[in-house]
């Protein structure tokens, strides 16, 4: 009898794990959330409309990735416009990018909330 | 082998039915019988500019079937997705010279002609004689939407400054709606596109 309840609980720990696995990410909900609707799932944006996401970005240009998620892009001369997300605290813009690395730029450093408090800063 | 006269007709009605093509689609809107007449809801006459700064007006869809929806181009939520779907359609239909798409900015004060064609150019349909985006006044945009069924309003409490459905509305060659599908969901465009083609086989007025 002990065996078998021990049986169940182990049976149900394993389930709960597999179940928490298949849950998404904060970053990945957080990309559905607020990024998906122009970027798409797969990251590849529509058209010239909303360009892809480009590897490089996550590679050397990182503050200015930031930067744009934070403040946004408003030019009339081109057209292009994306709303500021400076709402978002560094942890999950560092959870979101982080998820959009996974997509694009998977062999790239991961962000922490320390790179973007300090690229914060110099945003402008 | 007594039920085999039974289960012939069976498959003959089946494949009857199969076989069987769809009725025409409803009139949809509100309408009302004068001196015995149907007067069915009709989208009235307009006139705006197009992404090409040209007047676009209802002569321009005059015998046309065409598709309509409401947009704007800064539009962070649900537009892109609309703006995808409505590829798919320009895709299929584009080269159609009886089919037109008329995408309607809320947004007249970023919305110019000037910035319409930067639009379009982005979406590869800069060139496109199929697919007009046209820039409607502040003052009108309420009434032209309501007869498209459509509901647009501005909204103070959102960066954007309006919300707006993401309904395509289906118009026959009569400016009568007769069908509409959520322009973010692609099963739905995919129903819209068969609609589409039954309506550009409908007899036109001579």
């Amino acid at each position: 009898m002990k065996k078998n309840l021990s049986n169940l609980l182990g049976l149900g720990i394993t389930l709960c794990m597999l179940a928490q696995c298949q849950r998404p990410s904060q970053g990945e909900q957080l990309y559905l959330a607020t990024c998906n609707a122009c970027h798409m799932e797969d990251g590849n944006g529509l058209v010239d409309l909303i360009p892809a996401f480009q590897p490089e970005g996550f590679e050397t240009n990182r503050k200015k990735l930031i930067c744009t998620v934070v403040l946004g892009i408003n030019d009339a001369n081109t057209g292009y416009f994306m709303p500021r997300y400076n709402t978002l605290n560094d942890a999950d813009l560092a959870n979101v990018l982080n998820y959009i690395r996974s997509l694009k730029a998977e062999s790239s450093p991961a962000f922490t909330d320390k790179e973007i408090e300090s690229a914060r800063q110099d945003c402008r | 082998m007594k039920h085999f006269p039974f289960i012939s007709a069976l498959v003959f009605f089946i494949y009857l039915g199969c076989k069987q093509s769809p009725g025409p689609l409803p009139i949809l809107g509100e309408s009302e019988i004068v001196n015995g007449d149907t007067i069915f809801h009709q989208i009235p006459d307009f006139s705006f500019l197009d992404q090409y700064g040209q007047p676009y007006n209802q002569d321009s869809v005059f015998s046309k079937v065409y598709v309509s929806d409401f947009f704007f181009t800064k539009c962070p939520t649900i537009c892109p997705k609309m703006a995808q779907q409505l590829l798919r359609v320009h895709q299929k239909f584009g080269h159609n010279p009886e089919f037109r798409i008329l995408s309607h900015s809320i947004d007249p004060k970023y919305d110019t002609t000037e910035a319409l064609k930067k639009y379009a150019d982005k979406l590869g349909v800069g060139d496109s004689r199929t697919w007009h985006f046209l820039s409607v006044p502040k003052n009108e945009i309420s009434a032209i939407a309501g007869k498209y069924l459509a509901a647009v309003q501005q909204d103070s409490t959102l960066e954007e400054g309006f919300t707006h459905t993401g309904h395509f509305l289906l118009i026959d060659h009569k400016r009568r709606i007769r069908s509409f599908c959520d322009g973010t969901k692609p099963n739905e465009v995919d129903r819209l596109m068969k609609e589409i083609s039954l309506l550009l086989d409908e007899k036109k007025p001579q």
